[in-house]
């Protein structure tokens, strides 16, 4: 199969009619800067065959999903009512035909401007006749059920386009995921007649099983040995129940082995990016930990900063001199009011009671009791007794002022006195203590800051462990990782349970051949001796037919790891870098293998590779699913078409990869942005950069192929921001 | 009985010169509504008086004490002085007052009611006229360097600035 030419109207931002590009044999190199068609034109492809295009996140879009979006917005703005067409036509050649293949889809557009839009798109196949192309009928009625169908028988089968056309990086991951056992499993599958064996397995079993069901009506009508045979039957009928009943265990502990396997690939982390996300997940709690509790005593500290201006009275710092004259005017006031206390009293007499009176305390008695002691006789109060008795007590005491006398401000003085004393006695040291408590604010701080450092590198590293690892964010990974854990306990405990079944499969294989050779044995003097060398020959026959596709399927392990193995080595060993050797490795608990890459100690140094060694690795092995069954020739059959396949490579890793391309396959359709330059008479528009494309093209014609290049460019009058004005012109390149 | 002379002053409130509102507002918490209370909440002084004080003490340090009583007054209320917290440094405070004032404490008991109100009125005086000469220090050394007590500790330092 061979494309000779694609021709795309009014698809996405190919506008009108005029782009049609001319495919040759050998490499067709399609140029083009970001945003200028050259993704545009894979999903042409993809259109066609499939009515679906890839999105910006991988995913299938439908024609049903896209609809209006997949016409050019030029197209649809310039059209004014009517029919807008979108259009996209492959012609193929294959070895006996040439085919025109046509996907169309349209809107209308009515007066007003509304679009109406068909529900699905058309597909039509036309094979050349002499001259002119005529339609195959597809269909119920038709040559084939359907195009998929058609396209399968005679154009491409689509098992080994999945592996021969893809986009970007993902789309090569999509392709070949080198990290899935079955993978590469059902790669052997595609690439050999490996299936052909199954077969003769087939055959040669159903030959043994007739002449042993011929062998046992013989055994079962001898007379002789008709009871040791049964007996011999039975226990060769319960072994074999118990060997099927554990084949069939195995086989589903083998599946799901697969299956968990799947799984444990898809969220696969090697053990080291487990310790690291853990690690970093721990340094992160850590350090917003301590984060916070600092910045929690930092607040503290912030909010109370200045607070002990009041609170320990550093506000009166520089003032104390007030306190001391203020001290002097208390002691001056206390020792006048003294000196003044001294001086009253000693001009105060006090009167003393007439001779042979009672004492003073003794009145007070008489006055309190009503009673006169003198004359022993009652005294009631408001009598003339009890008056007589009061003015005995003497009542002449001079008047003063007491609160002058006794300092009326001498308590509050007193206290303020004492107040001071408490809040200046300490006052020398304030300004020790507001350095020291500052010192240890801003030790705080500045740890603080370092630690806001430290999270701000632990987000880098975050940030660079996400992108390595392929995880949206560091919890996704935790629970990764904690699934891992799971899966993997799982599928230790699956191991060994397959193990236990291998071993003891093993024993009850080895006692029913045992009893088998010894019903056979007792059978040589019973039956014909022609009917035991058929058996025999019919038994060797069949394990001979399991144990030869066991080691075909082997054999094509190692040709397409030695195949795969020179694709890698010619895209590498130009470059300089470390690029060792690719092993399969046999998964011991199903047939599918794992594609690692191993360093000259023979150590399995996948995990620590960088992408673009890793997709070197793919690429070189979908290289090799087409190109190591010679006999099939799949590399010269089928064209390769990709789109930016080359994405994580340097220009020496790039060359080596069209070199490979070109040699492997007879037909290959590339589309990268490299080997261009700014046009300088054109502002904001590119040119092919001659020197670095003659290279190219000198060293494809070194090795015998041919090469075309194709440029996309996007016209001067057009302005590339303005999605309804865009339109792609293909311009082809001389060389 | 009569109120002592420092019950009587206890009773006044202090008033500043219009012209340092300002500083009152930038510097001490007043108002509420939430956006209000975060913006206060970096300040330093939790309420008028706590700024008043603070300048009072700033002029005695300085013994800077500007007795222009020709000034217009702001009507941005301190309250009463009883109502000062905490009490120790009202009353270092008073202290201050009576030192400044130069009348032998005794007198004061021998003051009657009159006298004593008069009297208060004077120390009250006294308060105002160095919370006057702090204020245009604060002032002085903000016009110089607005940011300068936005700094960590700024209030801080300047009172142990030499």
């Amino acid at each position: 199969m061979k494309i000779n030419a694609i021709k795309l109207t009014n698809f996405l931002c190919y506008s009108g009619e005029d782009n049609e590009i001319r495919f040759d044999e050998g490499l067709n190199l399609i140029i083009g800067a970001n945003g200028y068609g050259k993704t545009k034109l894979y999903d042409a492809f993809h259109w066609v065959f499939f009515d679906w295009i890839t999105d910006q996140k991988g995913n299938s879009k439908y024609t049903a999903d896209l609809k209006k979006d997949l016409i050019s917005k030029k197209a649809l703005e310039t059209t004014k009512s009517g029919t807008v067409l979108c259009k996209v036509e492959i012609e193929v050649q294959t070895n006996k035909s040439n085919y025109l293949l046509t996907r169309k889809y349209f809107v209308n557009k009515t007066e007003n401007g509304e679009l109406r839009e068909a529900d699905k798109s058309s597909i039509k196949v036309e094979k050349k006749n002499v001259l002119e192309y005529l339609p195959l009928k597809l269909g119920e009625n038709g040559d084939y059920k359907d195009f998929e169908e058609f396209v399968n028988i005679k154009i491409i089968p689509t098992n080994i386009l999945a592996h021969i056309w893809f986009q970007g990086e993902r789309g090569i991951s999509k392709a070949i995921d080198t990290s899935n056992a079955s993978t590469l499993h059902s790669v052997i599958s595609k690439i050999s007649y490996i299936d052909i064996w199954e077969k003769y397995i087939e055959i040669s079993g159903d030959a043994y099983r007739r002449t042993k069901d011929e062998f046992d009506r013989k055994m079962t009508t001898s007379t002789k040995k008709k009871n040791e045979y049964e007996l011999k039957k039975t226990q060769l009928n319960n072994i074999d129940k118990k060997i099927q009943r554990n084949e069939d265990i195995l086989k589903n502990c083998q599946q799901e082995y697969s299956l968990l396997d799947e799984n444990l690939d898809k969220i696969t982390l090697s053990s080291e990016a487990q310790d690291k996300v853990y690690e970093l997940k721990v340094k992160q709690q850590s350090s917003k930990k301590d984060i916070s509790l600092l910045s929690d005593s930092i607040k503290v500290k912030e909010d109370r900063i200045d607070r002990d201006l009041f609170d320990f009275s550093w506000i009166i710092h520089g003032t104390t001199y007030m306190h001391e004259q203020f001290d002097e005017m208390y002691r001056n006031y206390g020792f006048t009011l003294h000196q003044e206390l001294q001086e009253l009293n000693k001009n105060i007499r006090l009167p003393e009671l007439p001779k042979g009176s009672p004492k003073e305390t003794d009145i007070r008695e008489m006055l309190k009791k009503e009673h006169c002691l003198v004359c022993d006789r009652p005294a009631p109060k408001d009598s003339e007794y009890y008056e007589n008795i009061k003015r005995l007590l003497p009542i002449n005491y001079p008047t003063t002022n007491k609160q002058i006398e006794n300092g009326f401000h001498k308590k509050i003085l007193k206290n303020i006195s004492e107040s001071n004393i408490s809040i200046t006695i300490s006052s020398k040291y304030f300004q020790t203590k507001a350095e020291a408590q500052q010192e240890t604010y801003f030790k705080q701080a500045d740890k603080l800051r370092e630690l806001n450092e430290n999270e701000e590198k632990l987000k880098e590293t975050e940030i660079q462990l996400l992108s390595n690892l392929g995880l949206n964010s560091l919890e996704d990974g935790i629970i990764n990782v904690k699934n891992i854990r799971s899966l993997v306990k799982d599928r230790d405990k699956l191991t060994r349970e397959i193990t236990i079944l291998q071993n003891t499969l093993k024993e009850d294989r080895e006692e029913f051949e045992k009893i088998n050779q010894s019903i056979v044995d007792s059978g040589k003097n019973e039956v014909d001796e022609l009917l035991i060398k058929k058996l025999s020959y019919f038994e060797s026959l069949h394990k001979a037919s399991k144990d030869a596709k066991s080691s075909q399927y082997i054999k094509l392990v190692t040709l397409l790891e030695e195949e795969t193995n020179k694709h890698y080595e010619n895209i590498n060993k130009n470059t300089g870098a470390f690029y060792g050797v690719i092993k399969f490795h046999r998964n011991p608990n199903t047939e599918g293998y794992y594609a690692k890459i191993h360093d000259d100690n023979d150590s399995d140094v996948t995990d620590n590779l960088n992408t673009s060694q890793i997709l070197a690795m793919r690429l070189s092995i979908l290289l090799a699913i087409l190109s190591t069954n010679k006999k099939k020739n799949f590399n010269k059959k089928y064209p390769l078409i990709s789109d930016a396949p080359n994405s994580a490579f340097d220009a020496k890793k790039r060359l080596s990869l069209l070199k490979e391309i070109g040699s492997t396959f007879d037909q290959s359709i590339v589309m990268m942005f490299e080997y261009l330059i700014n046009d300088p008479e054109r502002p904001n528009r590119y040119m092919i950069d001659k020197t670095a494309l003659h290279q190219l093209t000198t060293e494809m014609q070194n090795l015998g192929v041919k090469i075309n290049v194709i440029m996309l460019d996007i016209p001067n009058e057009i302005n590339p921001k303005q999605m309804n004005q865009l339109s792609i012109a293909v311009n082809k390149i001389k060389l | 009985m009569s109120s002592t002379i420092i019950e009587k002053l206890y009773k006044k409130e202090p008033r500043f010169p219009k012209q340092y509102e300002y500083l009152f507002t930038a510097f001490s918490r007043k108002g509420g509504g939430s956006d209000e209370e975060r913006k206060n909440k970096s300040k330093v002084f939790r309420n008028d008086y706590e700024f008043y004080m603070y300048a009072f003490f700033t002029g005695i340090r300085h013994k800077h004490r500007i007795t222009n009583r020709s000034i217009v007054i702001s009507k941005r209320k301190v309250w009463n002085i009883q109502n000062w917290q905490p009490q120790k440094l009202r009353d270092y405070m008073m202290s201050c007052v009576l030192v400044e004032a130069k009348i032998p404490l005794r007198e004061y008991d021998f003051m009657n009611e009159k006298k004593l109100n008069e009297k208060s009125v004077e120390l009250k005086d006294i308060i105002e006229e160095y919370t006057h000469g702090g204020l245009s220090i604060i002032d002085g050394r903000y016009e110089e360097d607005r940011h300068y007590f936005n700094e960590t500790f700024a209030f801080t330092n300047f009172v142990f600035e030499k």
